[in-house]
């Protein structure tokens, strides 16, 4: 778009999807699903054994992601945009100071794009030191599985980093403080997900609040009262805050509320000179939104017209069964002012479903009585895999017939979504 | 940065203050009114472009500024919310991700785009079509809105050619008309925004019969109900007997240009019909016009006439000629975004210019306004329709 281009990061290029979230977690999901194919297999005839060396794994994992880190950079350097490391600070409405290793140097700016992405939250009563009480960042570089650990949050951070470790080794609790699993999503989702976590041996405790650790036991307190969990290590995944409380925002006329994120207007401006991206601000944190975002923030800032709005943001969990959804849940339709009407396919239906191991899953769709899709919702086999279709459905305003009428390839799990499409 | 006086609208030059509403050094909102300005036509407030502090103000109550001039000074400070939160994708237009985008970049409203896609949805090229500044949009298969040949209004080769058949009794029918009604009329122009979303809610809601659904039954639903709280509008005078017949029934006039000339069959009853039976009978009875199809007695009996100019493409002020012995005629221009002053500030908006003509032997102009009135407030919104 022609504009000069001047990227500011304190560590490395990529960002928490590509260095600590993501990426990273989706490698150690993929190595815990290997060392847990052969007790899977076994109900098939096949005998086999699976350990993972976890010294390997991480090496492994690293130079995933310093082959993408390099890639990025070349991307960065090819679009000609001047990298400078340091930390940034505003300190007028057109200006940011860079420091850098024992020095700093100002930018002068038409237009500066927040994207610093966000940090994982802590609690006051729980202090992450790093070696037994982890936060993400440290579960994904273990380089030993601990016998017994307490997950605290059961949001798709800590599920999907329990589940891992379960596969791993690990004996696994779960401690969430609401009433049900990935509180944020559609119910059902997170009930259908429970089944299946307390049938692989996941421990699940609703309604559970973490109060203290004492260097052997996590202390919790749930509806049966207060107990004690003896764990070798716990992770704090209970959410994660934007970075935006030491970036001088306020000189540049940028207001956060409480929760630390920039309200910004459909076109990313949250003033004339400043536009945000990403966890920073509204939204859920996710890397595909954040890009999404930035496309719109890069136009508005090279004086095009560009707003986001999109009909749906996916949001995929990648437990086992994985956990997909875009778009409306039937209550959000109802106070959107639709008439929603459901259709839930049970994944039994799926002779495919089926190949992969017991169901218990289901396809729910969220459609207007006049049929356009506002919404799908899937726990299942690749159920991050299938969402794609349904988001561009409801993007491009299909109906339930488009869908059903639709021909898919059979035997695919991609069918259920047409079969439940098709479903009266 | 400095605030000027924007331009009004309507050629108008200058503007009055009339009281300012914000005081130097005052933090405004943007949006938020800064100095209330009269105009030949009404008083505007105008707001906030952005949000700041106000340093300075520029003209006391009874000073004019011209367009273009500094009003005030505003400096931007720390952000003031600009977030709006995000809409749900329920209810929204239908349009895929690469339309709405088309959309921003041109500037236009999806709310207010005509569809033309299957089942309502809405296509890049009504996009463009709403940008270029035409509302109405035909698909080809809907009857209601198939036109003839447009190449040939108005041709003809050299030489003098006899006035026969429709063109004659035309001829005859204006000629009297005009000389022997004394028109007044009143000619307005109504946001139609509402109107355009009823449409395609309905044609939503009622997809298997999209195509029927357009912009026109609904302007006839909307006349035949002002014209029941109006009986005297909905009347024939019988001059030579000196006496207005008030008709129960509202039978509506539809002016239809057709390739032998103008043919104007009667929706009976129309005051009585559902929307779906006022849109097919609507429908049919253009597709007959044009084909030559209408019996003697479709074209007889109307009590008022509708003539939708804007569906020939443009139009904005028109002056219908009566046809006797009926005593009005309400006429409809084009669908188009044209600045609109809402809640002072002006914007652009689809809007729906409407010419309300009388017979003043029988009407005064008291009629004409409340008769305009309570049609106004019937297009600009829709839903008032379902009270009766």
């Amino acid at each position: 778009m022609g504009r000069s281009v001047v990227l500011v990061e304190r560590e490395h290029l990529g960002g928490v999807c590509l260095n600590a979230g993501c990426i990273p977690s989706k490698a150690l999901i993929q190595v815990a699903n290997a060392v847990a194919f052969p007790e899977a297999a076994a109900a098939w005839g096949v005998e086999a054994d699976a350990r993972a060396d976890m010294e390997r794994v991480q090496a492994w994992m690293s130079s995933v992601v310093g082959r993408l880190r390099a890639d990025v950079e070349g991307l960065v350097r090819r679009a000609g945009v001047s990298v400078v490391r340091g930390t940034a600070r505003f300190s007028t409405a057109r200006r940011v100071v860079v420091a850098t290793a024992g020095s700093s140097q100002h930018i002068e700016f038409d237009h500066a794009v927040v994207a610093t992405g966000s940090r994982p939250m802590t609690l006051r009563s729980l202090a992450v030191d790093h070696v037994r009480i982890l936060d993400s960042t440290d579960a994904l570089a273990l380089r030993t599985i601990p016998r017994c650990v307490a997950v605290i949050g059961g949001g798709y951070i800590g599920l999907e980093l329990g589940c891992a470790l379960q596969k791993l080794g690990s004996a696994v609790t779960v401690v969430e403080i609401a009433g049900r699993l990935l509180p944020a999503m559609h119910p059902a989702l997170g009930g259908a997900l429970q089944q299946r976590l307390s049938a692989r041996g996941i421990d699940v405790l609703l309604e559970t609040a973490a109060l203290d650790d004492d260097g052997t036991a996590l202390c919790v307190r749930g509806p049966a009262g207060e107990r004690r969990l003896a764990v070798d290590a716990v992770i704090v995944a209970v959410g994660r805050r934007p970075n935006t409380d030491d970036l001088g925002l306020d000189r540049a006329g940028v207001a956060c509320d409480a929760a630390g994120r920039i309200a910004v207007d459909p076109s990313r401006r949250a003033t004339r000179t400043v536009l945000a991206v990403g966890d920073v601000t509204d939204g859920p944190g996710l890397a595909h939104k954040a890009t999404a975002e930035a496309e719109v923030a890069a136009a508005t800032a090279a004086g095009r017209r560009a707003e986001f709005a999109p009909a749906c943001i996916p949001e995929v969990v990648f437990t086992d069964p994985e956990v997909a959804s875009a778009g409306l849940t039937p209550d959000q339709a109802r106070e959107a002012g639709a008439e929603a009407v459901t259709r839930r396919l049970p994944l039994t239906a799926s002779a495919r479903a089926l190949l992969h191991g017991d169901g218990g899953g289901f396809v729910e769709l969220v459609a207007e009585p006049g049929g356009a899709l506002l919404g799908a919702h899937i726990v299942g086999p690749d159920a991050a895999e299938l969402i794609a279709e349904a988001a561009l459905a409801i993007e491009l305003g299909a109906t339930l017939d488009d869908l059903a009428l639709t021909i898919h390839p059979h035997p695919t799990l991609s069918e259920s979504l047409a079969l439940a499409a098709a479903m009266s | 940065m400095e605030f000027r006086l924007p331009d009004l609208g309507e050629g108008l030059e200058e503007a009055e203050v009339v009281e300012w509403l914000v005081a130097e050094g005052a933090v405004v909102e943007r949006d938020q009114p800064l100095v209330a300005v009269s105009t030949d036509k009404a008083v505007v407030e105008l707001p906030s472009p952005m949000a700041g502090r106000v340093s300075r103000r520029f003209g006391s109550a009874g000073e004019r500024l011209r367009v273009g001039d500094v009003v005030a000074v505003i400096e931007e400070l720390a952000a003031v919310g600009a977030a709006a939160p995000a809409q749900r994708p329920a209810l929204r237009p239908r349009a895929a991700p690469s339309v709405r985008r088309l959309a921003v970049e041109l500037g236009v409203d999806l709310q207010a785009v005509v569809a033309t896609g299957p089942q309502g949805r809405i296509l890049a090229d009504d996009v463009r079509r709403m940008a270029n500044g035409g509302a109405a949009p035909p698909p080809v298969s809907a009857p209601a809105r198939t036109r003839p040949a447009a190449a040939g209004v108005g041709q003809a080769p050299p030489g003098r050619h006899p006035l026969t058949g429709i063109r004659r009794r035309t001829a005859e029918v204006v000629a009297s008309a005009w000389s022997s009604i004394p028109h007044i009329a009143n000619m307005d122009e109504v946001d139609a925004t509402a109107l355009l979303d009823a449409r395609t809610r309905l044609q939503r809601a009622a997809a298997e019969h999209a195509e029927l659904i357009g912009v026109m039954p609904l302007l006839v639903m909307a006349v035949a109900h002002t014209l029941r709280r109006f009986p005297l509008v909905n009347a024939h005078l019988d001059a030579a007997a000196g006496e207005v017949e008030v008709h129960a029934g509202v039978h509506i006039g539809l002016a239809v240009a057709s390739a032998d000339g103008l043919v104007v069959p009667v929706v009976r009853d129309a005051e009585r019909r559902g929307l779906l039976d006022l849109a097919a009978e609507v429908a049919r009875l253009v597709t007959a016009a044009r084909s030559r199809g209408l019996r003697r007695a479709e074209l007889e009996g109307a009590t008022c006439t509708v003539t939708n100019y804007g569906s020939l493409g443009a139009g904005r002020f028109s002056i219908p000629i009566i046809r006797p012995p009926e005593v009005a005629i309400i006429g409809f221009g084009s669908i188009a975004p044209r600045p609109l002053v809402v809640d002072g500030q002006v914007v652009a908006r689809p809007t729906l210019p409407y010419a309300v003509t009388v017979d003043h032997r029988v009407l005064d102009g008291d009629v004409v306004c409340a008769f305009s009135a309570v049609l106004a407030a019937t297009l600009a919104d829709p839903l008032s329709l379902l009270l009766g």
